[in-house]
């Protein structure tokens, strides 16, 4: 069943709408009921958890635990004011880069149905988009016209396209091993079992998912591997000259990044959303039928990507951060090379036949 | 629009290439305390750094002379609020020496004690703006959770946390409570166990060595040129200890050992030798205050009463102690009169700071807080 | 050689990898039992307040705890020794001859909480021990003119004055 099909028979849609309405109304729908909530849940969780690591309570205030200050938090943050005025420029980079970072929800691949574009060059749009991405960044610091401003912009470009290239190659690695780059057959070439996830598969897979995850946590800016996105000035914050609603956007932005790359990083190395057969075949023969496997699907995909989310998170907070010209260092002298060579050993144990 | 910002259509979405101007300050979270900071950019090499000072000037000297002498006490911990006993220490010594007191052995000991758990609170809290830094919030958190043992402790005995205001011309206000040595001794093996804990954590992290080996390295002729004295100093390698060098209190009994900087990680005087010198400090400190309060001498705490009037004389006197920071001095003038005639304290930050633009210069814009923090300076000793 | 060379920055580059990594799992090693709260020493040590007001009471706070000040004005000799003392000059004492000539009517003592800097200096050299510090320490008003604290007694009329004066001249005749 193709997703138009089935997402027309979900939401209501009359057959025969034209594509890219369906489209819009899946888009607004992934983005309302699953990036939204996530992101709002996570930042709680990393607040949270980051109190607990060291040895403080976190938010408790807003609902027992906690639970409402990510919605405490979003309303303080939509009421401040901005301490300058936006320029047109910087309102335009600011709308070509949430243009850029949200369209990759097209290709997010959350569940064998849930892929608006399934193409093969899914996986490579994510690179594509942070190409775009870093130029962005890097006119939003220019606009600021300031020292901070010219220094966390350039950087912050120069770190995110120096940490792409070697997760771009671990992607090139799997698509090499899956025989292909779209999705689906990357997910269909693993398995539910751990013991038939792709980096159990293959040994150089190992090594391309701690390249990617390497490299994600330097397009990111994430500590230990660079504090680019840290609102201080004086740390090549680009973050420092916004305000407000800025934050907030600033902030989702963020987590969204986060969330994007460990969902990747979950269909490419650890067995994508594949059920284990007993089960889908279970959910198939009930009620809720095939839609009912489809549905479980992004559910098994979001928790794996939460785990290693949250170790990310745990693991940022717990080491110090490196200077940017060292985060660059390292994913051009250290990522690149090993990454090189898992392409190279994945060629090769695709090509002599490995499992 | 921030005041001197020149928006012009030329100069927007493109990198200068030239050198730039840039101002921190007085008030940043990477600066320590109102400072203003300009620096001239090539890229985010820094090429010259100067700074400016008096932004938290108080006339603190001045308040010495318009009271009596008694007064005056509260003012000399408020020259460093968070290094208060040093303040007071000296200005106790000073005066101590021009009226000829000579305290009880006792009193001498109780102020051992309360400085080098000072010294301890002092260094802790270096660590927080060095881990603040390199963006270490866990190592921060637990270097705070640490320093508030010790501030409970001195509120037991002082009533207060930081400004104790416990020294006395010729001792302390009050006795030691009941039971406070045992609480001392139990507060020193948790911080023992804790110091592994951090080494663990922090001390030799790879990312941590990345950020600080061979950065802000003070060599021993820059540290000879601008006076600079404490763990600035011996971080280098020189030796200057003023404990060691010119005893007072009991120092001159107790022994310890002072730790100098050797260049294990990265080269001698640079920012992590400083670290691990004020972390080796911490675990000295540690065994002089148990030392001292395991050979505690019975006697009076105090040699005056708070209504016995003062053997003040016209004369001079001087004193010199080991603050977290370096050397502090002070010296106190007198006509004979109700109160001190002119009061100088001569702080440690002062050279720190001078050393600074010689520090900054050739360093990478994100090592600035890094060097900063890690010559722990306080800008109220500086400012007064 | 150059052979020798490669080897050697090779095996260098990966040592310090393995640093690298190894050192960063350690971090995580020490800080992880944290999370579950493991060992006496890793608890969490935030106080709450107000509500749930914290272990910072009144009652937990130690003996010596310098608090708002209060003057026990039936014990005040009205000697000015803390308005002396006090290096902020906040406290503000006028005295009257009282009925009794032995001891002075404290009809204004005033501490101005807004310069007090909690020294301790008139409480120790308060020879009557009227003046304590108290423990409280929640001193926040809503007025800065409720930062100024009264303790005296309040100045008399002029006729209570005369009144005074003839019994404390009747006193002088008791043998």
């Amino acid at each position: 069943m193709t997703w138009q099909e089935l997402w027309g028979k979900v939401l209501g849609f009359p057959t025969g709408t034209p594509e890219f309405i369906l489209a819009a109304a899946v888009l607004l729908m992934i983005f309302v009921l699953c990036v939204f909530p996530a992101a709002a849940f996570l930042s709680l969780v990393d607040r949270k958890l980051s109190a607990d690591v060291q040895a403080r309570v976190g938010p408790n205030r807003a609902g027992r635990w906690g639970v409402f200050q990510p919605l405490a938090d979003l309303m303080k943050l939509l009421q401040k004011e901005p301490a300058r005025a936006a320029g047109w420029r910087e309102g335009f980079w600011l709308g070509v880069l949430t243009v850029c970072l949200y369209s990759t929800a097209a290709a997010l691949p959350l569940g064998s149905s849930l892929i608006l574009v399934n193409t093969g060059s899914s996986p490579l749009l994510v690179f594509w988009v942070i190409t775009a991405l870093s130029v962005c960044l890097m006119f939003l610091g220019y606009n600021q016209n300031s020292v901070p401003g010219w220094f966390s912009g350039t950087r912050l470009a120069a770190q995110s396209l120096s940490g792409a290239f070697p997760a771009l190659l671990s992607v090139l690695c799997v698509g090499l091993w899956a025989g292909g780059f779209e999705w689906t057959r990357i997910a269909a070439a693993q398995g539910a079992d751990p013991a038939h996830w792709a980096i159990v598969r293959d040994p150089f897979l190992l090594l391309a998912f701690a390249v990617f995850m390497a490299g994600g946590l330097v397009v990111l800016s994430v500590p230990p591997l660079g504090s680019g996105f840290s609102l201080s000035d004086i740390k090549g914050g680009v973050a420092s000259g916004f305000h407000g609603r800025k934050i907030a956007f600033f902030h989702l932005g963020r987590f969204y990044g986060l969330f994007l790359w460990s969902v990747i990083a979950v269909v490419c190395f650890c067995g994508a959303w594949n059920l284990p057969t007993s089960l889908s075949q279970a959910v198939e023969n009930s009620d809720y039928g095939i839609l009912g496997v489809k549905m479980i699907e992004p559910l098994v995909t979001i928790v794996k990507a939460a785990f290693l989310m949250l170790f990310t998170m745990l693991f940022a907070r717990v080491m110090p951060a490196l200077r940017s010209d060292q985060v660059t260092d390292f994913a051009w002298k250290v990522l690149s090379p090993i990454a090189l060579v898992a392409l190279l050993g994945t060629g090769l144990w695709t090509l002599w036949g490995g499992a | 629009m921030r005041p001197g910002f020149v928006q012009s259509a030329e100069r927007l979405e493109r990198l200068p290439t030239d050198l730039t101007h840039w101002e921190i300050g007085p008030f940043h979270p990477a600066v320590p305390g109102p400072l203003k900071l300009r620096l001239t950019l090539d890229g985010e090499i820094i090429a010259k750094l100067s700074y400016e000072t008096g932004f938290a000037f108080r006339a603190l000297e001045k308040r010495f002379e318009m009271r009596p002498w008694r007064s005056g006490l509260p003012y000399a911990d408020r020259l460093d609020p968070e290094t208060a006993i040093f303040g007071q220490v000296a200005y106790c010594l000073a005066a101590e020496s021009l009226m000829g007191l000579e305290t009880p052995k006792r009193a001498q000991q109780v102020r051992a004690v309360l400085c080098e758990l000072a010294r301890i609170s002092a260094h802790f809290r270096g660590f927080v703006q060095v881990a603040k830094s390199v963006a270490a919030d866990t190592f921060m958190h637990y270097a705070l959770r640490d320093r508030e043992k010790i501030l409970d402790l001195f509120e037991l005995i002082t009533g207060a946390r930081f400004t104790l205001n416990f020294l006395r011309f010729g001792g302390v206000a009050q006795d030691v409570t009941e039971g406070f040595l045992e609480r001392v001794a139990d507060v020193c093996d948790l911080l023992r166990a804790r110091m592994k804990e951090y080494n663990d954590l922090f001390s030799f992290n790879d990312a941590f060595l990345g950020r600080v080996c061979g950065t802000g390295i003070v060599t021993q002729e820059v540290a000879i040129k601008h006076g600079l004295t404490g763990p600035n100093a011996r971080g280098a390698g020189l030796s200057l200890d003023v404990r060691k060098a010119h005893p007072y209190l009991v120092y001159g009994q107790t022994d310890f050992e002072v730790p100098l900087g050797r260049g294990e990680f990265g080269v001698t005087g640079d920012v992590h030798d400083r670290f691990l010198v004020r972390l080796r400090e911490i675990l000295q400190s540690i065994e002089i205050v148990k030392q001292v309060c395991e050979s505690m001498a019975d006697g009076p705490h105090q040699l005056l009463g708070p209504m016995d009037p003062l053997p003040t004389r016209a004369g001079e006197g001087f004193s010199r102690v080991e603050s977290p920071r370096g050397l502090l001095a002070c010296y106190v003038a007198s006509d004979g009169g109700n109160g001190p005639a002119r009061v100088q304290f001569v702080p440690p930050s002062v050279a720190a700071l001078s050393a600074l633009p010689e520090l900054a210069q050739g360093a990478c814009l994100e090592d600035l807080p890094v060097i900063l923090a890690s010559l722990d300076l306080s800008v109220a000793e500086v400012d007064r | 050689m150059i052979s020798g060379a490669v080897f050697g920055s090779v095996g260098r580059y990966l040592k310090s990898l393995g640093r690298g990594a190894a050192s960063a799992l350690r971090a995580v090693r020490t800080s992880a039992p944290y999370l579950v709260g493991w060992g006496e020493h890793r608890k969490e040590i935030t106080e709450q307040y107000p509500d749930p007001v914290s272990s910072r009471t009144e009652d937990d706070l130690p003996p010596r705890t310098r608090g708002l000040l209060f003057n026990d004005i039936e014990r005040c000799t009205g000697c000015l020794a803390c308005a002396k003392v006090c290096p902020v000059n906040c406290i503000e004492i006028q005295n009257e001859p009282g009925p009794d000539a032995e001891k002075k009517w404290v009809a204004v003592f005033n501490i101005d909480f807004s310069t007090c800097i909690f020294c301790g200096l008139c409480v120790e050299s308060c020879q009557p021990t009227s003046l304590i510090h108290t423990k409280q320490y929640e001193g926040s008003v809503y007025r800065l003119t409720d930062l100024k604290v009264g303790f005296g007694r309040g100045h008399v009329t002029q006729e209570q004055r005369d009144k005074w004066e003839t019994l404390r001249k009747s006193q002088d005749f008791v043998f």
